[in-house]
């Protein structure tokens, strides 16, 4: 019986294919994505000067996306995230830089900038506070991306674009649940109206995150005997001095708790984007106590911008955008053991806090020399004014009477200015050259120039050819380079990390169906690592008052520098494409990608970062009144674990397939209802991340422990259009 | 106060300006064009395609401009050798003289004629032409063709009744392509 309605159901969809033939050329050119980020100008993304991918918003809701990290791991090319049980973690062709918070990607929501003014990090995750309702589609652009956005942009650029009105008209209510450990309610609305006589539209969406678990299970952990005080440490503020870390289900540390809103305005040509997040959220896998819920991050971001477009003539068009980026954020991280904490029988809070804003003015014109399109020059600059005020301590959790006497911290501003040109040739109607460079000038480093050179060929039907060389870069935050902690030194004469790459690739289209193939190498150079000083540099800093906490054997202090260089190489392919007049839809993407570090004359390969990953999806549409069936699959290979280095043999994550299978349509009976059935399932029930206090090989624990994997999860959402 | 001003005193195109970059627009209208079952006797054996522009209007002179040169890269519009020409729009009258003097296949509308639609759309109802719009509001107002981004790819759309009235006739399988306005 099954078969039969199988068999009846391919053959209706074979047939709608058979009829749909004549009109494959026409579809063909329906299915063009088209790119905004690469250029900072509207193209086909197959003429874009880097490989760049939208992830569409039908495809975010039928495959079951609720965070821009899902989207990358399950929709993106080359692209995969990581999850730390902190936020996650995000890289790009093989290459993830364990521990940067998301410094090295620029997300970009309407073209702001997300990553803070403090640190440069991002999150991926649910405190992204990125309403996938409101989304449009996602650009990715991978590849070095400085030339026309300066820092951060190394791994690449992430552009959430959000719905017109048009496409968001009216109002919206939507509850989603991944049962039993969250819920999402959030409620949006959009408008077109005439404002001043002049068409204006509105959009908006307030929602609120929250997480409690899961409860993942923690293996004991015997950290030995403290080398302060020499008896067996204490791994919580209550336990027994006994050594033993976890043992037990994380029951308190692990929540989100994160509001968010974005509101944008457009009319004509001008554009408000207004957009805050907060976001609290806590891990178990820290090194300090076991579950322990004071410890844990609380950020805040608040996001403002005005844009405005000018057409001046035929031959020139200039925009302004004023804009205004606010973060802040407390961090405490809780110990009792006595090698963290010092003190005899206490337990510390370090608490670290820091806020940062940056204000700024972009100006950009675009040059149509001979007004046809052939030879136009994109020129702009970029000036911004930041400020930036931290402070660290170390107190008794119970008393909050400090330890040391706390670093200053910071309270510094200052004033950057960048400036950025690029120039398209196109000599024939099939080629199209690009040349860019960038001079970002930051009071803290020299000058930092990055180019880019781009060709895409048209050499036949449906084929572009692509060459280009792009650098990028990212400057070490102000944290990294002009704070200090208790337990971390002032960094000495840190230099911005680069990265250069080179990359060729073919795309082709057929009808609805593309392919992508692809190749890239890139060298990375001065990556910023936070380094552990030796016992001779600790005893130094110590004298040169570089730090007030005493000595104390076995007790390190860290510090930010220029450790590495890695070079990457490999090759990504993808395909994508539609069957049955757009029922059936599926995709592909493999990449297989060599990342090796070196430093200090060693070269190792990178952990967590996969060398073979990608993603393979499928989705049935039945029509309006039917369910639609999507199945995604995301894989990565086998790789080293962060910090496997301190055992032997060392760490290493099982290779894993993640699935999520989702069904979505409109509710039967109740007009604008419409819902959401999410099924996640893991392969894997270990993580690449060495968790718990044991970071090397002790006697007491040879063997380190990788991060749980929760396995398997249901969500169920609803969304109510009035 | 500084986003109050600027949204007081800025002068706008409208909401919905173009989306669809103007290349993809041309590849469009060329492919389209060819399903539709009036085009070759409109378009006789040289299709003529005018391009309207807004007189003092800075954006609707760019945006035409940018349609003819990405037009003149078009081999064949519905599968014929064509030739694209910019005109001032000075009324809808004057327009209508126009088109019947000089017989366009296609009138591309860029930005810039928001107020004009109606009077448009009554001048060249009942007369074999492909009116086509830069921007979804348009096809809403009675321009038979129009273009929209959605989730980052274009999508066509077509007001049917108009597309009756001005003799545009696209076979089922184009229809199911595109947004329809009945």
């Amino acid at each position: 019986m099954y078969a039969w309605v199988a068999a009846g159901l391919l053959a209706s969809l074979f047939a709608r294919t058979a009829a749909a033939q004549d009109v494959s050329g026409l579809e063909g050119l329906l299915s063009e994505q088209i790119v905004s980020t690469a250029s900072k100008q509207a193209e086909g993304a197959s003429s874009a000067p880097a490989l760049s991918t939208n992830l569409s918003a039908e495809d975010l809701r039928m495959y079951g996306i609720r965070t821009v990290a899902e989207a990358v791991d399950f929709l993106g090319i080359a692209v995969g995230s990581s999850d730390n049980l902190s936020g996650g973690e995000v890289g790009a062709r093989g290459v993830l830089l364990t521990g940067d918070k998301g410094s090295h990607f620029l997300l970009l929501v309407d073209g702001q900038t997300m990553n803070d003014p403090l640190r440069g990090g991002t999150t991926f995750g649910s405190g992204a506070g990125i309403p996938m309702e409101l989304v449009d589609h996602i650009e990715i652009v991978v590849g070095p991306g400085s030339v026309l956005y300066g820092s951060n942009a190394m791994f690449g650029i992430v552009n959430v674009v959000t719905k017109r009105a048009k496409d968001y008209s009216g109002a919206r209510l939507i509850v989603e649940s991944t049962l039993p450990i969250s819920l999402r309610v959030g409620a949006g609305a959009g408008a077109e109206f005439k404002l001043l006589g002049a068409p204006t539209e509105i959009t908006t969406q307030l929602e609120y995150f929250k997480q409690s678990g899961p409860n993942l299970f923690f293996e004991a952990e015997n950290t030995g005997i403290d080398p302060f005080t020499g008896q067996p440490g204490r791994n919580s503020r209550a336990g027994a001095a006994d050594g033993i870390w976890g043992g037990q289900r994380a029951t308190h540390s692990s929540y989100v708790d994160s509001p968010s809103g974005i509101l944008r305005i457009v009319r004509g040509n001008t554009e408000l984007h207004l957009q805050g997040v907060y976001y609290r959220h806590a891990s178990p896998t820290t090194t300090g106590d076991f579950d322990d819920s004071a410890a844990g991050e609380r950020e805040t971001r608040a996001i403002a911008s005005l844009k405005q477009r000018f057409v001046v003539s035929t031959m020139l068009e200039v925009s302004a955008r004023a804009y205004a980026n606010y973060y802040s954020t407390r961090n405490d991280f809780i110990a009792s053991r006595g090698e963290l904490c010092p003190f005899g029988n206490v337990t510390c809070d370090y608490r670290s806090a820091g806020t940062a804003h940056w204000l700024g003015l972009e100006l950009q014109s675009s040059w149509d020399w001979f007004r046809d399109s052939r030879f136009v020059t994109m020129a702009g600059v970029d000036a911004r004014q930041r400020g930036v005020s931290t402070t660290t301590d170390a107190f008794e959790a119970e008393t909050g009477r400090s330890f040391y006497h706390p670093p200053a911290g910071l309270n510094r501003s200052d004033a950057t200015l960048a400036a950025y040109a690029e120039q398209t040739f196109a000599p024939t109607q099939s080629a199209v050259l690009k040349g860019g460079v960038r001079v970002d000038s930051d009071p803290r480093f020299g000058a930092v120039v990055t180019p880019r050179l781009a060709l895409g060929y048209k050499p036949w039907e449906g084929g572009t050819l692509k060459v280009s060389y792009a650098g990028a870069f990212r400057a070490p935050s102000w944290d990294e380079a002009n704070n200090a902690t208790s337990r971390r030194i002032l960094a000495d004469g840190l230099r911005p990390e680069k990265v250069k790459s080179l990359e060729l690739s073919v795309n082709q289209r057929v009808g609805t169906h593309r392919l992508l193939i692809g190749g890239f190498y890139s060298k990375w150079t001065d990556l910023v690592e936070l380094a552990t000083l030796s016992d001779q540099e600790t005893i130094d800093a110590i004298r040169n008052g570089q730090t007030s906490v005493p000595f104390t054997p076995g007790v390190h202090l860290t510090q930010y520098r220029n450790t590495s260089t890695v070079i990457n190489y490999g090759i990504n392919t993808g395909v994508e494409g539609a069957f049955a007049s757009g029922h059936l839809l599926y995709g592909l993407s493999i990449t297989g990608a060599i990342a090796e570090r070196r430093s200090a004359g060693r070269s190792t390969r990178l952990p967590v970062a996969p060398q073979l990953f990608g993603n393979a999806r499928v989705a049935f549409v039945f029509g309006e009144l039917l369910p639609t069936v999507g199945l995604g699959v995301r894989f990565i290979g086998p790789r080293p674990a962060d910090l496997s280095s301190g055992f032997d043999p060392p760490a290493y994550a099982p290779a894993a397939a993640e699935l999520k299978l989702t069904v979505s349509g409109r509710a039967p009976l109740i007009n604008g209802l419409s819902y959401r059935l999410i099924l996640d399932y893991n392969t894997a029930d270990r993580g690449p991340y060495v968790v718990g206090p044991v970071t090397s090989s002790l006697p007491s624990q040879p063997a380190p422990q990788l991060n749980p994997v929760d396995r398997f999860r249901s969500t169920a959402g609803l969304q109510y259009d009035f | 106060m500084l986003a109050a001003a600027v949204f007081t005193l800025t002068s706008l195109a409208g909401a919905g300006s173009v989306q669809v970059p103007f290349s993809v627009q041309a590849d469009l209208i060329a492919k389209v064009a060819s399903f539709d079952r009036n085009f070759a006797a409109r378009a006789g054996a040289r299709a003529l395609v005018l391009v309207m522009q807004m007189p003092n209007d800075a954006e609707s002179a760019a945006a035409a401009l940018e349609l003819k040169n990405a037009l003149s890269r078009v081999d064949l519009v519905g599968d014929r050798p064509h030739e694209e020409q910019i005109v001032a729009y000075s009324s809808s009258v004057a327009l209508a003289e126009m088109i019947k003097a000089r017989k366009p296949a296609i009138i591309y509308f860029g930005p810039g004629f928001g107020k004009e639609l109606t009077a448009i759309r009554n001048s060249v109802s009942n007369v074999s032409l492909l009116t086509v719009g830069a921007t979804p509001e348009y096809v809403e107002s009675g321009i038979v063709l129009g273009f929209d981004l959605v989730s980052g790819r274009p999508k066509l759309l077509i007001n049917l009744s108009q597309a009756r009235k001005q003799q545009v006739d696209f076979p089922a399988s184009v229809l199911r392509l595109m947004k329809v306005y009945p």
